[in-house]
């Protein structure tokens, strides 16, 4: 191939990668349908879990608790991207100089106040229970 | 790390400080609900007197990194804001005391301190965030007495909101795409130099996003069942707080925007104005609900306030104007000028008429189970709860635009305005409207003053009294002494135009 | 590189199909996953043309819209549950205390 590859071009190991990867569980089944013999019975058609007998029904209604748990997992584990900027910031020898009250540097006194207002977040979720299972 | 040095920016530190205070306390005390109310009303007026001790700055002062500018438009929008805030504030002292007052107030707080922000934004970054955390806020506040109508209100408020939000965001990728930058000067000025289908597109976008917020009249749908379904009080902070924020966001871009469209689109803007007060006025005449009139209403008077969008654009090389006291002023600025004044004199009329239809409200939650805010609970109000129907009335008056009222004064200078620049149908067809509006404002004004009560005369909730008076006294004293605020619309509206 | 045209394109398709799903769909949290797509192709619209960019503002920018969206889910969540609990469905079309 001459010349400036295309963008395309990059993508070729991984076109092939899903074509091999989308032929090898296809054979393998087609494997398993023409080799191995077909036995059908009552135990083998029922759900596998683990070898034990399956006990109730596969579909079940969440608690609504795992969804006031997750708003507050999202909105938390988010909050936590801003640190991955402040690292770069942080790093900077510049930023270094900017001082607040005469001691602090600069980066470290925002990123504290980030935290407190955080801290002040969680203690909030704690005290009005909605972290509490019930 | 000088701390005076961000003196005008110290009423929205103080604000925010005061809201995670009122969180922390509000989950560590018990029964804090009166004192949060009365330190958020504290926090606000010190803000307000912070604001307002450098109301008029010749200069803009520029903060972080050419993000944050406190101009004179931005600290008439904050007054605005804060005013609106505090007078619901009053309002709530009597509604909010309980259970939850504290996540009340803060809300309201965040809310206040977002709306702020997006006045002073002149970058896309801070302008996103700021009306992101204003319309959180309002989301959960619509949200907050849970009853059915609330969480119906709450939720299309939400979608409709946050696809707005997403329309605008869009808009702002498509802007720095094109101009590199996300200074809202530097999105200006290469859209000017270098004029590209891509910006037309992305302006389309951002217009969307800002007309939601404004309920202008295609993107006007979640209005009226938001500000009828909402608690009373958090309505008023909706129409007079929340909507006039899109028009904060909306001068600093869609001016820089007009500009950059060599002012040949303003006919579109005239169009949509002209729908937007016809129609809102139109579907008001046939409510029986009168929040859901005052919600149609509003509407209406965005489509006035989105005339000045139209005399920016049509003022192009029309000579100076002498009236209006003093030194000539170029027609776009009196444009400008006379939509601040009318979003001044709308956000006190609309905060007014709200918290009166929450008076009505709960008088009338303890007798019957009918929909509180029928235009059927006013018959009498005259002699039920007379501070309250009387300052009904005055807003009604206000809203219509009969002197010497703040809405008269607005629409006077904003109409003028119109037809020194050539826009003289458009002047004409919102003078008209204005007397179409008087159809259903007399409608209730003659069910408070001249049918008979349905019910004994009852006491008026002294927090509500409060606020609606100096709601009314502060409407009046626009528009018999209005110089000073002429002035200092104008002043604000210099900002925007380049000198 | 992949062309900023591709990206572009990407975005686009994303916004086109949040876009429809917003008209078609009428169970809450489809609407939400619909919204968060058009959040989401600004992001990608501001983190491709960041790259073609002297300046991170783009993705810096992102992070941002990418925190307020996760709080704007957290609202939308926590509006939708209430509802759940009063009217016992999330299908918006079966709500209307109000008339139009």
């Amino acid at each position: 191939m001459a010349g400036e590859p295309m963008a395309v071009d990059y993508y070729i190991p991984l076109i092939i990668f899903m074509i091999v990867g989308a032929i090898v569980p296809i054979a393998a089944m087609a494997a398993i349908k023409i080799i191995a013999p077909l036995r059908p019975s009552r135990r083998k058609q029922s759900t596998y879990e683990g070898g034990l007998a399956p006990i109730r029904d596969a579909k079940i209604q969440y608690s609504v608790q795992y969804y006031l748990f997750a708003i507050v997992f999202v909105i938390f584990d988010v909050e936590v991207l801003f640190l991955y900027p402040w690292i770069y910031v942080y790093a900077n020898k510049a930023m270094q100089q900017f001082m607040v009250f005469g001691f602090m540097n600069y980066a470290v006194f925002e990123m504290l106040l980030f935290i407190v207002v955080l801290l002040v977040g969680l203690i909030y979720a704690v005290k009005k229970e909605a972290l509490r299972w019930v | 790390m000088e701390f005076a040095h961000y003196a005008p920016l110290w009423g929205e530190a103080l604000l925010t400080v005061l809201a995670v205070l009122i969180v922390l306390l509000g989950s560590l005390m018990k029964n804090s609900g009166k004192l949060m109310g009365y330190l958020s009303l504290a926090g606000l007026v010190a803000a307000l007197g912070l604001v307002s001790s450098n109301l008029t700055i010749p200069k803009p002062e520029i903060f972080f990194y050419d993000t944050i500018s406190v101009d004179g438009l931005s600290q008439f929008f904050k007054a605005v804001f804060l005013i609106v805030s505090l007078l619901v504030v009053i309002a709530s002292l009597s509604r909010y005391t309980g259970k939850g007052a504290d996540e009340y107030f803060a809300l309201l707080l965040l809310a206040t301190v977002g709306m702020m922000v997006v006045a002073s934004s002149i970058d896309l970054v801070t302008l996103f965030v700021g009306f992101e955390l204003a319309s959180l806020s309002t989301y959960s506040l619509a949200a907050f007495d849970k009853s059915k109508k609330n969480l119906e209100a709450a939720m299309k408020y939400f979608i409709f909101g946050s696809v707005s939000s997403a329309f605008m965001l869009f808009g702002f990728s498509l802007f720095y795409g094109m101009a590199g930058s996300t200074r809202l000067a530097d999105v200006a000025s290469t859209a000017l130099s270098n004029f590209a289908p891509a910006t037309a597109v992305a302006l389309l976008f951002v217009i969307a996003g800002f007309a939601f917020k404004m309920a202008l009249v295609p993107f006007h749908m979640w209005a009226p069942d938001t500000y009828e379904g909402a608690p009373p009080l958090v309505s008023a902070l909706l129409a007079a707080g929340s909507k006039k924020m899109g028009f904060a966001a909306a001068f600093r871009v869609l001016i820089v925007a007009l500009v950059a469209l060599r002012m040949e689109w303003y006919l579109a803007f005239a169009i949509l104005a002209a729908l937007t007060m016809t129609l809102g006025n139109l579907a008001a005449c046939w409510q029986n609900n009168v929040r859901r009139i005052l919600a149609y209403s509003s509407i209406a008077q965005a489509g006035y306030i989105a005339i000045g969008f139209v005399v920016v654009g049509a003022a192009y090389g029309v000579a100076p104007i002498t009236k209006f006291g003093g030194a000539a002023v170029p027609a776009a600025q009196l444009g400008i000028a006379g939509a601040l004044l009318l979003i001044l004199g709308h956000a006190l009329m609309k905060t007014g008429a709200f918290i009166g239809t929450a008076q009505v409200a709960s008088m009338v939650a303890k007798g019957n189970d009918k929909d509180p805010d029928d235009i059927s609970n006013y018959a009498g109000l005259a002699r039920r709860a007379p501070i309250t129907a009387f300052c009904m009335l005055i807003f009604m008056f206000a809203l219509a635009g009969i002197p010497p009222t703040a809405g008269y004064i607005g629409k006077f200078v904003l109409f003028s305005s119109a037809i020194y620049s050539g826009l003289v149908w458009l002047a004409v067809l919102a003078i008209l409207n204005s007397a179409l509006s008087l159809v259903y404002y007399l409608r209730i004004i003659s069910y408070m003053y001249l049918r008979e009560p349905v019910g004994p005369k009852v006491a008026e909730s002294k927090g509500y009294v409060a606020a609606l008076v100096l709601t009314m006294l502060a409407v009046v004293w626009i528009g018999v002494f209005p110089q000073g605020f002429i002035d200092w619309a104008l002043q604000a509206a210099a900002v925007l135009l380049p000198q | 590189m992949i062309p900023l045209e591709l990206n572009i394109l990407l975005a686009s398709v994303m916004f086109t199909i949040g876009l429809y799903g917003l008209i078609t769909q009428k169970n809450g949290v489809k609407l939400m996953m619909c919204i968060e797509l058009l959040l989401n192709s600004a992001n990608i619209n501001l983190v491709a043309f960041s790259a073609y960019q002297p300046n991170v503002n783009g993705q810096v920018f992102a992070l941002f819209s990418i925190a307020l969206a996760a709080a704007e889910a957290g609202v939308g969540f926590a509006i939708l549950i209430a509802l759940y609990r009063l009217y016992g469905t999330i299908d918006l079309d079966s709500i209307h205390a109000m008339r139009w």
